[in-house]
């Protein structure tokens, strides 16, 4: 009477263990996904945020100077790279994506910090755009730092995006 | 009848489901850190939202006060929506009453709307945060901003401007005597549901 239970019992257990387990390994999939994500949100947040704080100083800076409200940052209107210089040399300049790796930057490990070009890691594309709100009156831009990239699970496109309104004082 | 028992039975079925447990719980765990860790990420995001949001209004603010001044007596127009200060000690409501402001235009347009108006000039004797008393009078008012494509992100700001006394020393620059001067307190939120559990307020402060 016994024999043969223990096949139908294994039967039952692998059933079990296989739904049981899919589960848990969906989870797992979902869990390193999203950490992926997490990871890539908070450097494309960090990174916009730095394109947002170099480009208001600029604008500061163009004011303490005495130059055009949009001095050195009127090529970003259609979007362009908030190049940041090496450690050694603390400076930032806004140039042409076309110049900068089509604006795509990645971690620079020899530096130590992210640079337009190959790196390791994810690939970050981040643009500034300046758009100025009163055309020849040079008082008011809106900043837009907007950084992309693609997710290495599921290759779908994420994004951040932040907005800084300034004005020429 | 001779009943026979097997004890050995169950036992694969048994360790099965310890192991599913075992494996599930795990699982969960991990799901958990990471759920964790995107909420964290996510406030980082919302809170830079906030900031620049606060940042935004506090300039749009300065740049309406500052474009509601009169040129050929160096003070306030008449109708500068937070108080006209006529002499550098002398401060009047506006003339009309303010239903609020805009800054920018097309994308970047930014749009405040009252929520208190600025009235004759009053005492602003308070507290502050760092035990200041303040024996100040002045004219205090606060806007609600939207727009500047910042979704549902919003901000406040309040305006003091002050034409006697000393109102605060909380703020960058405002010890001693604060006669004459315009305190700006902004802050940015990064959604209009100030009862979402999520609520990131950042805040930014000027004196001119």
């Amino acid at each position: 009477m016994n024999k043969g239970f223990t096949i139908i019992e294994s039967l039952v257990a692998i059933t079990i263990l296989i739904i049981g387990v899919l589960g848990p390994m969906t989870a797992a999939t979902r869990g390193i996904t999203d950490g992926y994500y997490a990871q890539n949100q908070l450097i494309a947040t960090h990174l916009a945020q730095e394109a947002l704080e170099l480009a208001s100083v600029q604008l500061k800076n163009n004011y303490a100077n005495n130059a055009p409200f949009l001095n050195n940052i009127d090529n970003c209107s259609s979007g362009c790279a908030v190049v940041v210089k090496p450690k050694s040399d603390v400076s930032f300049s806004f140039e042409t994506c076309s110049i900068n790796n089509n604006c795509k930057m990645a971690y620079n490990a020899t530096e130590g910090f992210y640079r337009y070009g190959a790196g390791i890691g994810a690939e970050f594309t981040r643009t500034l755009t300046v758009t100025d709100l009163d055309p020849g009156n040079n008082t008011q831009a809106l900043l837009e730092a907007k950084v992309t990239w693609v997710n290495k699970i599921g290759s779908t496109q994420k994004d951040v995006t932040l907005y800084r309104y300034a004005i020429n004082y | 009848m001779q009943l026979t028992t097997n004890k050995k039975q169950g036992v694969v079925l048994l360790f099965a489901v310890l192991m599913v447990s075992i494996v599930l719980t795990i699982s969960l765990s991990l799901l958990n850190i990471t759920f964790k860790q995107i909420i964290l990420t996510a406030v980082n995001k919302e809170s830079q939202t906030a900031h620049f949001v606060a940042l935004s209004a506090l300039d749009c603010a300065l740049f309406t006060n500052l474009s509601h001044s009169d040129n050929t007596s160096g003070f306030d127009a008449g109708d500068n929506p937070f108080g006209v200060f006529i002499s550098a000690t002398t401060l009047q409501e506006p003339n009309p009453p303010p239903s609020g402001f805009s800054c920018g235009s097309g994308d970047g347009l930014i749009t405040a709307i009252t929520v208190l108006a600025p009235a004759n000039p009053a005492s602003l004797a308070h507290i502050d945060a760092s035990g200041f008393a303040s024996n100040a009078t002045g004219i205090i008012s606060k806007y609600k901003f939207s727009g500047l494509g910042l979704g549902s992100a919003r901000a406040e700001i309040t305006v003091v401007k002050v034409s006697g006394g000393n109102y605060s020393d909380e703020f960058p620059n405002s010890d001693g005597d604060d006669i004459g001067r315009t305190f700006y307190a902004a802050i940015g939120f990064n959604t209009d549901n100030l009862s979402n559990p999520r609520l990131v307020a950042r805040s930014a402060l000027k004196v001119e």
